[in-house]
């Protein structure tokens, strides 16, 4: 009978030990796993990474942008109507504003800290984010947004005008705080900094060079600027003493290619289906034929079956671009005399995706993998590689520079030292340095390039024209080119034969699918209201469509 | 049961022989200083004999010395009561002792008849019931006397009694107890009625409590192990589809293994799986549908439990039912109790073994007419996923992967499921050893279940043992304890999903020139583990993929408990218990070489750990005063711990072919991760239960807990319970027919804290950028004011028995009220955060489920059991948060299943089509065509149409049982009526020109004009494609020769808009007449089909046999000569029917995503083929 009282009491002390002595209920709820607070460098490098990868994103090969700039097309029926035809539908920007919300934590920080070097570069992203938007889309949350911690979870959407306001300011006062950095007292880590490498000289330029970006392109809508206090003339000028004077100054992140996170989209660790049925353009294709430019032949390879006369039965050559890249071409004798002969043969734009994918190839009956037409060019293998000197993200560079430069002095009303000319031979000069021009076999001689009437800006019919073209090659598959020509109405590009809505580019990106909730509604119907729908907007049809004008374009007459 | 069974048995040999057998019977017997009552044991089990006796009357335990040899009964029973003060007499095979009277001195015999019988009267009779069928077996005991005798097989029975005072009981099981004084009758017949309320359920309530089912306020159900053993599971929740009213469970994917959803009373919760709590005799398991690894489903834990052991599963539907067990209890808890060794007098040993065949019978009907391509029929392009080229079987001459660069003839091949999916096999043997004495019981089991599936390559194994056992360590002290363990492993499980690298995905994606065989030899040769043999890029050999991109796991899985029970005083009990769930997860997921996207291979392993334990100590009272009042009341306390700790390597490339480490990981290619958690729940409860009379039942419970994942302020909180059950059939006198009545009702509260670490914004790490970390901040806003989330639930339900028994109804409506809902809520990201946690809404899920069991016929050995259950629920969003107005599921295709306030849960959506909406316009309602010539969708989020909602009407749950002597055959028939899904596979099989149905657009007659057509009949042609693949098959001319194509045009019908000379917008007709814009079949069909989510949307209507079982049962006798107890053997079959209204092949219980969030009403490629499974079951008890 002892042993079992015994045998009870055991029993319920075991049981009351851990009832009675309590976990701390405080302590255990602290994350283990995870920082509250940490160093801007980490997420710096975060944010400068994935803003690189997002803006080159929407300039890669054959994607919406470059399909309508006619860099490139679609030469399969996968994507063709969306890329050649305009089929465009809303996408997201998600990314945007969550890399901005990062963005805002080093802001954040740095202001609490005193520390200018993260705040001036903080505002910097966030202007390069923020403009990227609005540029896109047009009216976007701006000055409300990222205030959720404030319980606005439905910001309105800014009109256009302000938010190029804010950007325009925001970079003025980054200008400010990072000509006033002592790298040595406020420093960003160099390892942290892919881009500048924590150098705040080179990101004050890049700063005042997104400022001339900035003022160019509210330059047809001035007198707007001007209406609500910014005045675009004196900003430009304020900005262009210290801007992009080298490609060394170039806003550029390198790929590492170790990891798919850190390689080219185009490679393999990043594309398991390679870049096949990415097409280089006929429209520049021809362009660079026609002036008989170095750069064609860094961003496409020669076709794989050549259609020929001088051959009377199939002859495989050898063919050496000017950098000595070599590449095996097999001469057909011509079947059809409708096809073209040339070594480099883009597609032209607007194809249906079932007539591309047959494009060139006369009355080959063999089966070729339809990404693979051996009749038109691809774009260099380069851009299927993890990475490559040449490929890399290009936020900004000295050439666009230099041509808003030589447009600037073209218009007149600013104040640009040097000619227009001066400018746009020196932006040429810089893409041709970006691309290393210099390293062709025996040499290049620049000025035998530019003699060619179509390239010299004096001869040109039309100059605007001409330096608008020549930043549209320098911009390869960039982006900065659509806006440019949104602005300008050049390049003139036509569409080709299949269009989606009507025989004409189309002017924004729809707004992403809206979040459903009325409170949301009602700041997202007040800027699709105040976009203006062209005729090419079907009838009933929301005026949230990609081919609405948004403020930029509204009573400029451009692009048409 | 036991006794009344032998007893039926003598007195049936009693009717034809009667005092034959005493004098023809021997016996041996050779005790020394045995006890009278060993010797009555020993001559019971020598003989048919049965003792009848007044223990007061008879010295039992007198020790004797017997030693008599082949001598009959009266020899030995004289001896036996030699010098005692007791007499017997012996009455065919009943003996009965009585006390002798001291006076006369005779013959022993006279002495005994005299002392016994002192009138010497016999009464006789006969016994019956209320139809005046004979009973058999009934007990007659005289009253005051072990005197008694048993009614044969006809109801008659013989009795001798004492005097006119004497008293007999009529007894017998499931009847009500009769008693008759003789008086001066000698014939007394006798009509028992049925006793009701004792056949009244004992089920097993919260915290492992056994109450009588009628004293309940709340709706509990309980089924038998047996019911959920009729046909082998693999998991005891596919044993329990379609019998439990108010549950709806589906199978993830259909395979072996798969996760299996259970959601009690719908879903109340947005944001979790819904899933109830399980508990294992007092143990709190792990369970959750989330474990996916890697696109594979590994199985929910709770498949870990072994369904052979299982004694019966009780499902505490609402909170009233659960509300003890706290914070995870709001979606219903499931108690398992496991068969233990008491309730049997020495060893057992049970051995069932079962065998099933998995049988792929029914596919999605793919075309075999055409090959490869998206151009048209005149271009083949091998490379395509899409099947919209040229002609197959009709003599054209392509070059293919496997020609060598010659020209070869399109060949079709329709094999391509049915020679890549196998018959699957699953072997499932168990063996368990119980026993028990009047100290303890115990019982061991020993399971082991091996599968193949029907993707080849695929497996699972479970090997499970359970130790449990109780002893009493002294009358008032009882200790139990059990231990199992149980490890499921798997080389390799299906991934079931719309990826590249999926298999079902990419058998399907096969061309039909292809046969699947030539790819079954998967390594290119002399390339062995770098190269895989494919005939297209963009998809991966599915042999390839089934035998070297494996997902394996190893899951061992430990749960213990011990407990003590100790009455301190007659009726207060005091438990202490301390429980244990434990599992370690163990997953590896290879990547060959050459896989689609993952060129270099690669290598993934995770190790997961998770435990729980519990401490319960509770006091207990039970009492009950004067039979009026019936009292119960207990007060406990909880401590709940978990522990989780997660490791994860990744090698994203490989650098050797074929070796699966992470230090063969290519440099900078390396991702690792590692986490843990800790949480813990402090909780003290209390109830009170008080019955009067039978009639009135009401229990009270409370429970406060404190929980470490809340904040301080909100981190205690408080729930209540209460619930009434009236026994209107014990307070008035029915009618006849109404049997049983009861009316019953619940309120209950039950709270719920959060996961941990759910207050603060944390940053994580991204993947580095060479040399350089990077973190950043989530998108989830947190919210250090969380509070606890609180459900009520009220429920009000009768429960009516008709016709003694043979029909038996329960209904219940309930209303659940979930408040507080920490919610993960959608934000439109330009606030700056995607997602905020919020306590908030009111979420509403009303429902009724009603349970009919009827017995519509019995006659003679024929026995026709038929149980229905039906089910509905709704859920509705009555409030969110302030300022938030919908709540957003998921989106598939162009499908969104998204909920608005005051809507009801289920509802999808779609962008509907732009139409002419100019109501005076003649082309009122026709799609406005693009310039493209392509339909549009409307982009003005005000015009999002509702399309259907996934919720069926009703689910209703059928199981007949017919049953003839030895035989059996049980059906589970399971309808589902009503609600619609989205299927995206069905979309990708349209557009990838996979479907016969893709062969032209809506038939039109060619002999006219198509304008005519479309203008007569708008429905049918607007808002589809017209043409075809090619011209006869209703394709147009695309009036240009030099494209080089077959007549294949085809057209959206509507109208453009184009702008006229003055700059006003005019309509085109774009009806195939002149100006038509015309475009190839792929383009035209794929338009349609994906754009418009309604195209693919189909009813979820269907009606399974679930479970069939054809069970043969060894008749007793022969059992017996076998050396067996019980001994049956069934063929089952299982899913061997369904009907679906929708008519696709496609299984509409398979219509959600998994994945990281459960979304139902969608789903992507979670088509495989329907499986039957065929196989028998054996069963011996020795």
């Amino acid at each position: 009978m002892k042993k079992l009282y015994i045998t009870i009491l055991l029993f319920v002390a075991w049981l009351f030990v851990p009832l009675s002595s309590c976990y701390n209920l405080d302590d255990m709820n602290v994350s283990p796993n995870s920082p509250e607070e940490v160093s801007s460098n980490y997420v710096l490098t975060y944010v400068l990474t994935e803003t690189s990868k997002v803006y080159n994103t929407l300039g890669k090969e054959a994607d919406n942008i470059s399909g309508a700039m006619q860099y490139t097309q679609r030469g399969t029926d996968f994507n063709a109507l969306r890329v050649n035809s305009y089929d465009w539908s809303p996408g997201s920007w998600s990314y945007y504003y969550h890399i901005l919300r990062n963005n805002e934590m080093i802001y954040e920080k740095a202001v609490k800290d005193e520390h200018p070097f993260f705040e001036g570069v903080s505002l910097v992203m966030k202007s390069f984010i923020f403009g990227l938007t609005t540029d896109l889309y047009g009216d976007c949350p701006y000055s409300e947004s990222l205030s959720a911690n404030d319980e606005i979870y439905f910001p309105k959407y800014d009109e256009q005008k302000n938010v190029y306001k804010g950007i325009l300011e925001d970079l003025r006062t980054a200008s400010g705080l990072l000509a006033n950095v002592d790298a040595a007292v406020t420093p960003i880590a160099p390892s942290a900094d892919v881009i500048y490498q924590g150098d705040p000289d080179k990101w004050r330029r890049f700063a005042n060079s997104l400022r001339l970006r900035y003022c160019m392109r509210l330059y047809n809508k001035r007198s707007d600027m001007d209406a609500i206090g910014m005045n675009i003339i004196n900003e430009f000028n304020d900005a262009s003493s210290f801007v992009f004077e080298s490609n060394d100054d170039n806003a550029v992140m390198e790929w590492l290619g170790i990891t798919g996170n850190d390689s080219a989209p185009g490679g393999p660790l990043n594309s398991a289906n390679p870049g096949f049925g990415d097409k280089p353009c006929q429209t520049i294709v021809d362009k660079l034929k026609s002036i008989d430019d170095p750069r064609l032949h860094r961003w496409m390879l020669p076709v794989l079956r050549k259609w020929d006369d001088g051959v009377a039965v199939e002859t495989d050559y050898t063919i050496t671009n000017v950098y000595g890249e070599s590449q095996v071409v097999t001469y057909v004798p011509p079947l059809p005399p409708t096809e073209d002969t040339s070594l480099y043969v883009g597609l032209p734009p607007g194809l249906a995706g079932s007539i591309a994918l047959d494009y060139n190839k006369g009355g080959d009956p063999a089966s070729y993998d339809s990404e693979k037409n051996p009749y038109v060019s691809y774009i260099h293998d380069r851009y299927r590689e993890d990475a490559n000197e040449y490929v890399k993200v290009r936020l900004m560079t000295l050439n666009e520079v230099e041509f808003i430069l030589a447009e600037a002095a073209f218009l007149g009303g600013f104040n640009v030292p040097g000619s227009a000319e001066d400018h746009y031979r020196s932006g040429i000069l810089a893409s041709f340095d970006d691309y290393g021009v210099e390293n062709a076999t025996g040499g290049f001689d620049f000025d035998a390039y530019y003699n060619n009437p179509d390239v010299n800006l004096t001869n040109a019919p039309d100059k605007l024209e001409r330096i608008m073209e020549q930043k549209w090659i320098s911009l390869w598959m960039g982006i900065e080119s659509w806006f440019d020509w949104r602005r300008t109405g050049f390049p003139d590009l036509q569409t080709g034969p299949v269009t989606m809505f009507g025989n004409k580019l189309p002017l924004r990106f729809f707004y992403p699918s809206p979040n459903q909730d009325p409170k949301y509604l009602v700041n997202y119907n007040a800027a699709v209201d105040r976009l203006e729908a062209t005729p090419n907007v079907p009838t009933g049809q929301s005026k949230d469509h990609s081919y609405s004008k948004m403020w930029l374009l509204q009573g400029t007459g451009k692009p048409w | 049961m036991r006794i009344s069974f032998i007893l039926l048995l003598v007195s049936s040999t009693l009717a034809f022989s009667t005092d034959t057998y005493s004098q023809n019977l021997k016996l041996s017997l050779n005790l020394k200083k045995a006890t009278v009552k060993e010797i009555i044991t020993a001559i019971e089990d020598q003989s048919e004999f049965i003792f009848f006796y007044e223990d007061k009357e008879v010295d039992l335990n007198r020790q004797v010395d017997i030693k008599v040899k082949n001598q009959d009964i009266n020899n030995v029973l004289d001896r036996l009561f030699a010098n005692s003060s007791n007499s017997y007499l012996i009455k065919g095979r009943q003996i009965i002792i009585g006390k002798k009277k001291p006076v006369k001195k005779a013959s022993t015999q006279e002495a005994v008849i005299e002392s016994l019988q002192p009138e010497k009267r016999s009464v006789t009779g006969r016994v019956s019931d209320e139809n005046g069928e004979g009973l058999p077996g009934v007990n007659i005991i005289l009253k005051g006397t072990s005197m008694g005798s048993v009614t044969d097989i006809d109801g008659q029975y013989a009795i001798e009694v004492i005097d006119e005072n004497s008293i007999l009981i009529f007894s017998s099981v499931g009847y009500m107890k009769q008693e008759v004084t003789i008086g001066d009758l000698t014939i007394i017949d006798i009509v028992l009625l049925e006793d009701l309320t004792a056949l009244s359920e004992i089920v097993v309530t919260a915290l492992g409590i056994s109450r009588e089912k009628m004293s309940l306020g709340y709706s509990i159900e309980k089924v038998d192990g047996e019911d959920l053993n009729n046909t082998p599971h693999e998991n005891v929740l596919n044993g329990l589809s379609g019998k439990v009213a108010g549950v709806t469970i589906s199978q993830m994917d259909g395979l072996v293994g798969s996760s299996v959803s259970m959601i009690i009373r719908g879903a109340t919760s947005l944001n979790s799986d819904n899933q109830p709590l399980f508990v294992i005799d007092g143990v709190p398991v792990a369970n959750s549908l989330n474990n996916f690894y890697k696109g594979a489903d590994l199985g929910n834990p709770i498949s870990d439990i072994n369904p052979s052991d299982i004694e019966s599963v009780s499902i505490l539907k609402g909170p009233s039912a659960a509300a003890l067990y706290g914070s995870r209890a709001g979606n219903g808890v499931v108690l398992i109790t496991t068969k233990s060794g008491s309730g049997r007098k020495g060893i057992g040993v049970n051995f069932n073994s079962a065998v099933t065949f998995d049988v792929p019978y029914k596919y999605i009907q793919y075309q075999t007419k055409f090959g490869p391509g998206k151009a048209g029929v005149h271009t083949f392009e091998e490379s395509e996923n899409e099947n919209w080229g040229p002609r197959l079987d009709a003599g054209e001459m392509w070059t293919q992967w496997n020609t060598n660069g010659e020209l070869a003839p399109l060949i079709s091949y329709d094999n391509r499921l049915t020679d890549f999916y196998q018959t699957g096999q699953t072997f499932t043997n168990n063996v368990a050893l119980n026993g028990s004495n009047e100290n303890g019981s115990f019982r061991v089991s020993v399971g082991d279940m091996r599968n193949t599936g029907i993707v080849p390559n695929t497996d699972l194994n479970r090997t499970s043992l359970m130790v449990n056992g109780t002893y009493n360590l002294h009358p008032n002290l009882k200790v139990q304890g059990g231990i199992s363990v149980v490890e499921s492993s798997s080389d390799n499980r299906p991934v079931v999903d719309g990826g590249r690298n999926t298999v079902v995905r990419s058998v399907y994606e096969q061309s039909a020139h292809i046969n699947i065989l030539d790819l079954k030899d998967y390594w290119v040769p002399g390339m062995e583990n770098i190269q895989q043999v494919k005939y297209k890029h963009k998809q991966n050999n599915p042999w390839f993929l089934a035998h070297e991109n494996t997902i394996g796991f190893h899951r061992d899985r430990t749960v213990s408990k011990l407990q003590f029970d100790w009455e301190i005083i007659d009726g207060l009990t005091l438990m202490g218990r301390y429980t244990r769930d434990s599992y370690s997860e163990g997953r590896e997921a290879k990547k060959a070489f050459s896989t689609y996207g993952q060129w270099d291979g690669g290598y993934n392993t995770e190790s997961e750990y998770r435990k729980e334990s519990n401490y319960d100590l509770m006091l207990s009272y039970n009492k009950n005063f004067n039979e009026v009042w019936d009292v119960s009341a207990l007060v406990g306390a909880n401590n709940m711990y978990q522990y989780g700790k997660f490791m994860s390597n990744e090698a994203r490339s490989m650098v050797i072919p074929d070796l699966y480490t992470i230090s063969n990981g290519l440099p900078g290619t390396v991702l690792y991760g590692s986490s843990w958690y800790e949480k813990t729940i402090y909780g003290i409860y209390g109830m009170a239960s008080v019955g009067f009379k039978n009639m009135v039942y009401l229990d009270l419970t409370a429970r406060n807990d404190w929980s470490s994942t809340l904040p301080v302020e909100n981190r205690s909180y408080f729930y209540p319970s209460a619930s009434v059950s009236v026994l209107f059939s014990e307070m008035f006198t029915m009618p006849e027919w109404l049997t049983f009545a009861k009316l019953r009702g619940g309120i209950a509260q039950v709270g719920h804290d959060v996961g941990p670490y759910q207050l603060n914004q944390y940053y994580s790490t991204a993947q580095d950028w060479g040399n350089a970390k990077r973190m950043y901040m989530g998108g989830t806003l947190k919210n250090t004011n969380l509070k606890p989330e609180i459900a009520t639930s009220k429920e009000i339900g009768f429960d009516l028995k008709f016709l003694k028994n043979r029909i038996g109804l329960e209904a219940t409506y309930y209303v659940i009220d979930n408040e507080n809902q920490v919610l993960n809520i959608g934000l439109p990201i330009e606030s700056g955060a995607s997602s905020k946690q919020i306590n908030a809404g009111l979420i509403q899920s009303k429902g009724w489920e009603i349970t009919l069991q009827t017995t519509p016929v019995i006659a003679g050995d024929f026995r026709w059991d038929l149980n229905f259950n039906i089910t509905r629920s709704r859920t509705k969003i009555l409030e969110l948060a302030d300022g938030i107005s919908y709540f957003h599921f998921g989106k598939e295709g162009s499908a969104y299943v998204r909920t608005y306030v005051g809507e009801t849960i289920g509802d999808i959506y779609q962008k509907p089509m732009l139409t002419v909406t100019d109501k005076s316009s003649p082309y009122y309602g026709y799609p406005i065509i693009s310039s493209g010539g392509i339909i549009q969708t409307d982009n003005n989020p005000d015009h999002l149409e509702k399309i259907g909602n996934f919720n069926h009407d009703f689910i209703m749950g059928i199981q007949p049982t017919f049953s003839y002597k030895s035989f059996s055959l049980y059906a589970n028939i399971d309808w589902r009526q009503g609600g619609e899904f989205f299927s995206r596979t069905m979309t990708f099989l349209r557009n990838n020109g996979q479907l016969e149905s893709t062969f032209s657009g809506t038939p039109y007659d060619p002999n006219r004009s198509i304008e005519d057509q479309i203008r007569e009949d708008p429905d049918k042609y607007l808002g589809y494609w017209i043409g075809g693949r090619t011209e006869d098959l209703g394709g147009f001319s695309w009036g240009d020769p030099s494209l080089g194509r077959e007549n294949d045009a085809c057209f959206h019908p509507g109208v453009r808009e184009e702008i006229d000379g003055s700059g006003n917008k005019i309509l085109v007709e774009n009806l195939g007449g002149p100006g038509t814009v015309w475009l190839t079949p792929f383009t035209a069909n794929k338009k349609i089909v994906r754009s418009l989510a309604d195209e693919n949307l189909y009813s979820a209507t269907y009606v399974k046999i679930r479970e069939l079982a054809f069970a043969y049962q060894l008749p007793k006798p022969f059992a017996k000569k076998l050396g067996l107890q019980n001994a049956s053997i069934s063929f089952i079959a299982k899913n061997i029917f369904e009907w679906t209204e929708a008519g696709v092949n496609f299984d509409p219980e398979r219509a959600f995503k998994g994945g990281s969030r459960w979304v139902q009403g969608i789903e992507y490629y979670n088509a495989l083929p329907w499986i039957a499974s065929f196989g028998f079951k054996l069963n011996i008890e020795f």
